[in-house]
């Protein structure tokens, strides 16, 4: 080669060779306008990718579920408007007299997408799936109470509890979905890059992990033909490029982790309507009932009289979400309407701590995660109020990885969380403050309170609706006024901003663990 | 020449297996909590102890450390934690989307360098030279993760004129225009930089002085004389950086979703994904020795005195 | 990060050449802006505190205020004074970038002139560790070290100074090699003078000044390191201001109040800029060539 133009040729060499080695990725020049949006296909934000496509892991993460559940796996149950189980694969459910023994009907002729006829048979290698241990379910907890389960006939299934529930359904309710077991390697997990199959309107298609998830239509759903052509997922995991990504037209759709500053801009967005529910994760401050004060109910009360929780949460979060006066939200039974929050009052706030060992200028510690929203900001007020009253306060605000190793030191006096709500008030107080979970090792949840603990055992054997309310208030009592175990935040409500292309779009009224179930089988696009 | 290359690859496993040495020395002493992260809250014993042993972290640290050896001796990376999957497939995955990227900031960086280097060389002491250096040095400091922050603000939201997130379905050159923007224009700055400096140098040497005299024109010698031997150096700087750029790649790429292997690595280091951590970081070791090794030989092409 | 060379032969700085440097660093405006803005930075960032609001002190009542005579730069979204923010962000900054490069350099030079004087196997085992750290993304490894020590502002600083140790070192211990071969040098180890007088008295002296200016371009680098950290989670945590957390705390509320997010990237821009000026005038007025 003549060594004039050796260099030239080197830098096309260089350019070449890094090009060459990427043409494996098939890159396309496509349109370049933003704006057009792909016919028949719906574009949903997600904050993170799903963990696993297994039912049986499912459970962890929100994620998981909204994106599983909406697409390829149906629950035995799912939630009707006043959180009732509603059929899904599941009929009815019949209990005996005593509560203690539960049979399902299950719905006939319901395929799984590989054409498999699904039969109790199904119901039983999935309940022995989420119960072993081995497999590592986050579920197992919830089945606690399950004795022993059977198999009747093609289409019925019993379960035996140990402890009777009058409303053992609700466990059920969006959480065991059923896959084809009998379809998988293992007959159990889902080995690596093994395609998930269950009933649902949609079929997995593909996924590029940490980035999008694709999904196609089942023909053959029982509910009828899914309007879509493509459901994809795009993980876009800051809220407020979401934003503009749906602002643009690039996603038609956010799921619920909208970036509170967004919702004033988006509301003015005449492209994009804004569905909102009102949720029921509970953002709180658990107080210390581990760690020794001089008298640790002074402290717990003093604290409740300085948060100012009434003025402080309205001003924070503006629309996103009712104050909290207790552990679950005004609209589930077992809320106690006549409990207040602690007004603020910061003498009698002063003179408990004083008295229970935290005087003026004392140490308080408070320690949050960094999650989103407000929950470290919502600390960082606090703190910045208990400093002008002349404490001591600390805080730490720690990425949610690392928070737990910080919990369990319980060298903190407040600890500001977020609990995903439940089904109902006991399923919701047993996962919070029920003995069970208290006395799992390395634990936040500090109460160990065994009145309380029997309260929610006569919840769970109450089938009279007022009745299991009026225990539920005494709970909701126990832990606000007596234990003074838990200081209300806010719920949050759900807030699905979407283009004004999605069509059919219906919300559940209430949410726990998001909001797309049963929708999507029934969401159509424009254009 | 020959010595120096083979002297690369006889150290590259060496140098692969100190990263997997501290890679795994630094994940023993994070704090993160990986059965929580994993399995959430209210998650009774026996399934975190059956969660933690699925995810072999319930073994003593040596029997992990040999079996993590053994693993990468055989050219496996291990399964992710995050996302249960082999890394070996991860990876697969998302290179490509992080060459493209690198190859297309490259290109941006050549568009943005030759022409700048050139033309203040030529300029030099002119506004243009004055500009172009400032341009250089504000592309050398800004933080790439706000410079990222910014061009979706004003080219993704105010002007439209690109997707803001992810790679496209199915890959499209749309969504490559920004991120490759923001990360070639980091990278052409010190390339920049270099040719100017070289090509003064080069315009003031006696052959460039003897040509004048003979009556060359002025773009002549600049080409003849100037770019053609600065263009060694630049190339050489160009190589440097596109090992170097493998921190704002990862910055970048989360700032822009971008499904390549900053991005998984990012992830990797939330989640506490040793597995995945160390696949990807080994992954842009061997890059960049590889990047480095290329330059060398390319060098020994291009260059016969060095082929010795 | 380039090698320099400095070539001249080894002259005390007389009072003339002194006034040169200086006479050619003046000529070199943007060498003088960067001066100025980092005298700026740092008199605001050290005055600051006895004029502006507490930086963490909240009034949710007036959250995400406009710029008013009360805050200057307006208020945040938990009515927290942004100007006061960003001055407590440049605190953080200045001492990371100061710090950071005072363990960089102690660490380098220390192991990267023993290198280059002892040479031999302890050059070997020493050049490859930092080959193998260098490799090593420097964000993701200060990222690692960070999370492994608990986030702090310690922890940053140790951090961003552990990864320059390296890419200090390689330099520190080439141009040890290059002063050694020198015939003062020669001669002093003829003479039989320990090696670690010979270091000191001979050595260091001429290799100090080329990486205290290497060092004074790249601390604009460190204190971009640092609000990368920040910005990633694994830097200084809230409440507490650094420039990083504050961009990645703001970006939510981008198209509402930009300012929250925009002013404390202006300033680290600005920073790392100014630094990277005086870093090249400094270069020129030594005459230190690349």
């Amino acid at each position: 080669m003549h060594r004039r133009f050796a260099p030239l040729a080197l830098a096309t060499g260089i350019v070449c060779l890094i090009a060459a080695s990427s043409a494996a990725s098939k890159t396309y020049v496509g349109n370049a306008s933003v704006q057009k949006a792909a016919p028949g296909t719906l574009t949903i934000a997600i904050e993170e990718d799903v963990r696993s496509p297994d039912n049986i892991l499912i459970g962890g993460t929100t994620t998981d579920k909204l994106i599983m559940e909406s697409t390829v796996y149906e629950p035995l149950f799912t939630t009707g408007k006043k959180a009732e189980p509603e059929p899904a694969l599941a009929l009815k459910a019949t209990p005996s007299k005593d509560y203690k023994t539960w049979t399902l009907a299950l719905r006939h002729s319901v395929h799984f997408t590989n054409g498999k006829l699904f039969t109790s048979t199904d119901v039983k290698a999935n309940f022995d799936a989420f119960v072993n241990p081995k497999n590592g379910s986050t579920f197992v907890g919830d089945l606690a109470n399950v004795a022993s389960t059977q198999v009747v006939g093609t289409y019925g299934f019993r379960f035996k509890l140990k402890k009777p529930d009058v409303r053992f359904p609700s466990v059920l309710e969006d959480t065991m979905e059923i896959s084809d077991l009998s379809a998988r390697q293992s007959k159990q997990l889902l080995a690596p890059g093994e395609i998930p199959v269950g009933t649902g309107p949609y079929k997995w298609s593909s996924r590029t992990p940490g980035s999008s998830i694709t999904f196609v239509p089942n023909n053959s759903y029982w509910r009828g033909k899914p309007p879509l052509q493509t459901v994809v997922f795009d993980v876009i995991p800051d809220g407020q490029n979401a934003v503009i990504a749906l602002q643009t037209g690039q996603v038609d759709m956010i799921t619920n982790y909208l970036p509170p500053g967004a919702l004033p801009t988006l509301q003015k967005d005449s492209n994009v309507t804004i569905r909102g529910v009102s949720g029921s994760t509970e953002y709180h401050a658990y107080m210390n009932m581990k760690k020794s004060y001089g008298n640790a109910h002074d402290v717990h009360l003093g604290l409740e009289y300085l948060m100012n929780t009434s003025v402080i949460i309205p001003k924070l979060i503006g629309n996103f979400g009712p104050v909290a006066t207790q552990p679950i939200p005004r609209w589930q039974a077992g809320n106690d309407p006549k409990l207040k929050p602690y007004a603020y009052q910061p003498d009698k706030g002063m003179q408990l701590l004083a008295a229970g060992g935290i005087p003026k200028g004392g140490t308080i510690k408070l320690l949050a995660t960094d999650g989103r929203p407000f929950l470290c900001d919502w600390a960082t007020v606090l703190q910045s109020n208990l400093k002008a009253l002349g404490y001591n306060a600390q805080l730490t605000c720690l990425p949610s990885a690392t928070i737990p190793n910080e919990t369990v030191k319980y060298q903190w006096d407040l600890l500001f969380y977020r609990n995903s709500g439940r089904a109902t008030a006991a399923i919701d107080y047993q996962q919070r403050w029920g003995l069970a979970i208290a006395q799992a090792a390395n634990d936040s949840y500090t109460l160990q309170d065994t009145t309380l603990q029997s309260l929610i055992d006569k919840m769970n054997a109450t089938a009279d609706p007022k009745k299991y309310a009026a225990i539920g208030a005494q709970v909701a009592d126990r832990i606000m006024l007596t234990d003074v175990a838990d200081a209300p935040g806010y719920f949050d409500a759900a807030y699905f901003p979407i283009r004004t292309r999605v069509k059919g779009f219906v919300l559940s009224p209430v949410t726990w663990y998001g909001i797309l179930y049963n929708a999507i089988s029934k969401v159509s696009v424009t254009g | 020449m020959t010595r120096l290359i083979l002297r690369r690859l006889v150290t590259l496993p060496f140098v692969l297996a100190g990263v997997a040495v501290i890679l795994f020395v630094v994940s023993q002493v994070l704090p993160a909590d990986t059965v929580r992260l994993v399995a959430g809250d209210s998650v009774p014993p026996a399934v975190r102890a059956a969660i933690a042993h699925n995810l072999g972290i319930d073994r003593p640290i040596w029997v992990q450390f040999w079996l993590y050896i053994d693993r990468l001796l055989h050219g496996n990376l291990g399964v992710s934690i995050r996302f249960q999957l082999p890394v070996n497939d991860l990876i697969r995955q998302a290179l490509p989307a992080s060459l493209e990227l690198v190859a297309a900031a490259t290109v941006v960086a050549i568009l943005i360098a030759f022409p700048i280097g050139i033309l203040a060389a030529r300029y030099r002491g002119t506004w243009f030279d004055v500009v172009s250096r400032v341009v250089v040095v504000v592309g050398t400091s800004t933080p790439a993760f706000f410079l990222g922050v910014l061009t979706i603000l004003i080219f993704g939201y105010y002007l439209r004129w690109f997707p803001v997130a992810g790679r496209g379905t199915p890959p499209d050159l749309s969504h490559l225009v920004m991120p490759a923007c923001v990360l070639g224009f980091r990278e052409a700055s010190s390339t920049a930089r270099i040719l100017r400096a070289r090509m003064i140098d080069e315009l003031n040497e006696d052959h460039a002085k003897a040509a004048r005299a003979r009556g060359m024109s002025g773009r002549s010698v600049l080409i003849q004389s100037g770019f053609r031997n600065a263009l060694l150096p630049a190339i050489t700087d160009l190589g440097v950086s596109l090992t170097e750029l493998v921190g704002s790649l990862v910055l970048i790429e989360t700032v822009f979703s971008w499904p390549g292997i900053g991005n998984l690595l990012y992830i990797g280091v939330q989640w506490n994904d040793f597995p995945l951590v160390s696949g990807a970081v080994l992954v842009l070791v061997l890059y960049a020795v590889l990047v480095n090794l290329t330059i060398d030989l390319l060098y020994g092409f291009i260059d016969p005195r060095l082929r010795a | 990060m380039s090698t320099l060379q400095y070539d001249s032969t080894f002259e005390p700085a007389g009072e003339r050449a002194l006034t040169g440097t200086v006479r050619r660093y003046l000529r070199n405006w943007p060498g003088v802006v960067g001066a100025c803005v980092i005298v700026l930075i740092a008199l605001a960032a050290i005055i600051g505190p006895w004029f502006a609001p507490d930086p963490n002190h909240s009034d949710v009542l007036s959250r995400l205020a406009a710029p008013s005579g009360q805050h200057l730069l307006g208020t945040d979204d938990l009515g927290r004074d942004i100007l006061a923010r960003v001055l407590a962000g440049a605190r953080v900054a200045l001492v990371v970038s100061l710090v950071s490069s005072a363990i960089g350099i102690a660490f380098a030079m220390t192991l990267g002139v023993a290198a280059g004087y002892l040479g031999g196997i302890v050059d070997e085992i020493l050049s490859r560790i930092f080959d193998v750290i260098v490799t090593f993304p420097m964000i993701l490894l200060a990222v690692l070290i960070v999370v492994a020590l608990g986030p702090s502002l310690t922890a940053v600083v140790i951090a961003i100074g552990v990864v320059v140790i390296p890419r200090y070192g390689r330099q520190f211990r080439v141009l040890t090699k290059s002063c050694v071969q020198r015939e003062y040098v020669q001669a002093a180890i003829a003479q039989g003078y320990s090696p670690l007088r010979i270091v000191v008295r001979h050595v260091l002296p001429n290799i100090l000044l080329p990486i205290a200016v290497i060092a004074a371009g790249n601390m604009g680098r460190l204190a971009v390191a640092e609000g990368s950290l920040s910005y990633l989670g694994a830097g200084v945590q809230a409440p507490n201001a650094s420039w990083g957390n504050m961009i990645s705390e703001g970006q939510s509320y981008l198209q509402q109040s930009p300012g929250i997010a925009v002013y404390p990237g202006i300033a680290l821009c600005a920073i790392a800029i100014a630094f990277a000026f005086i870093g090249d005038a400094l270069r020129d007025a030594f005459d230190l060539t690349e």
